[in-house]
């Protein structure tokens, strides 16, 4: 599947005849963003909803 | 039918909910929520990235999508489709966005009817990157519905239910996204041999 020769330095994959080329790049393109690292952005909100999940954990329930 | 109920639907951007009293159930059920909106951020991010065309715009959807899922999750039915609840708040959050900032509104008919009718650069090859494009260049509805199933994995009642439309609109939707898409990357099919036979 992987062909990267690249002469416009553009990314660029070779799709195997076999394969559906759109269900292929839709895969491609989800999998590309999907196995990114999570921005610091992200990071803060979690750390904020961990903070309020450890904030009411530790009062006395209600 | 996967689990969110209308009544259980996705909160509204103007919609408060006020947060749970704290019991041991509620703070298991808040861990549990945590842990499945980490999960599930990859493939907001490819919905949103997708939807929007845009990484920086994108991200910040799936953050507001994050903080408004929070807010409202003592309205999430432990159970019921997680991810179909908050693509759904990700999704009205993508047309909250569209409706402020005309960047991101790029149907435009005539310079689709243009690239549509392009002759094929290549045969056999994918530029992600034009793939990319072609997708802002399709319609909103057919997008979703090709990120939805195409990218995302959704099944086509799951699609539904986060679009809020029928099955069979979800499959037309679906089978004209593709065939645009496809002439987008393709090009029209090749019927040169009309006019050597002619």
């Amino acid at each position: 599947m992987a062909d990267n020769h690249n002469p416009k330095g553009k990314r660029m994959r070779r799709i195997n005849t076999a394969f559906d080329p759109v269900s292929a790049a839709l895969q491609q393109l989800h999998q590309d963003v999907a196995s990114e690292e999570l921005p610091e952005d992200f990071m803060r909100i979690l750390d904020e909803i961990d903070a309020k999940i450890a904030a009411a954990t530790s009062r006395p329930s209600q | 039918m996967t689990g969110v109920s209308a009544a259980a639907g996705p909160p509204r951007p103007t919609e408060d909910v006020a947060p749970p009293p704290v019991t041991p159930a509620t703070a298991a059920a808040d861990r549990l929520f945590r842990d499945q909106l980490v999960a599930l951020l990859p493939s907001l991010r490819s919905f949103a990235r997708g939807l929007c065309g845009w990484r920086d715009i994108a991200d910040d959807m799936v953050q507001d999508a994050m903080l408004r899922g929070w807010a409202a999750r003592a309205s999430f039915t432990p159970g019921t489709n997680f991810r179909a609840w908050m693509f759904m708040i990700l999704r009205n959050q993508f047309y909250s966005t569209i409706r402020r900032d005309k960047r991101m509104t790029s149907w435009d008919p005539e310079v689709a009817e243009r690239v549509l009718v392009e002759s094929p650069s290549q045969q056999d090859a994918i530029h992600l990157a034009d793939v990319s494009r072609a997708l802002q260049q399709l319609p909103p509805e057919q997008r979703e519905v090709l990120l939805l199933i195409g990218a995302n994995g959704a099944t086509y009642e799951e699609a539904a239910e986060i679009i809020g439309c029928a099955v069979g609109t979800i499959k037309s939707r679906l089978a004209r996204g593709r065939k645009a898409l496809a002439l987008l990357i393709d090009g029209p099919p090749d019927d040169s041999w009309l006019d050597r036979v002619a």
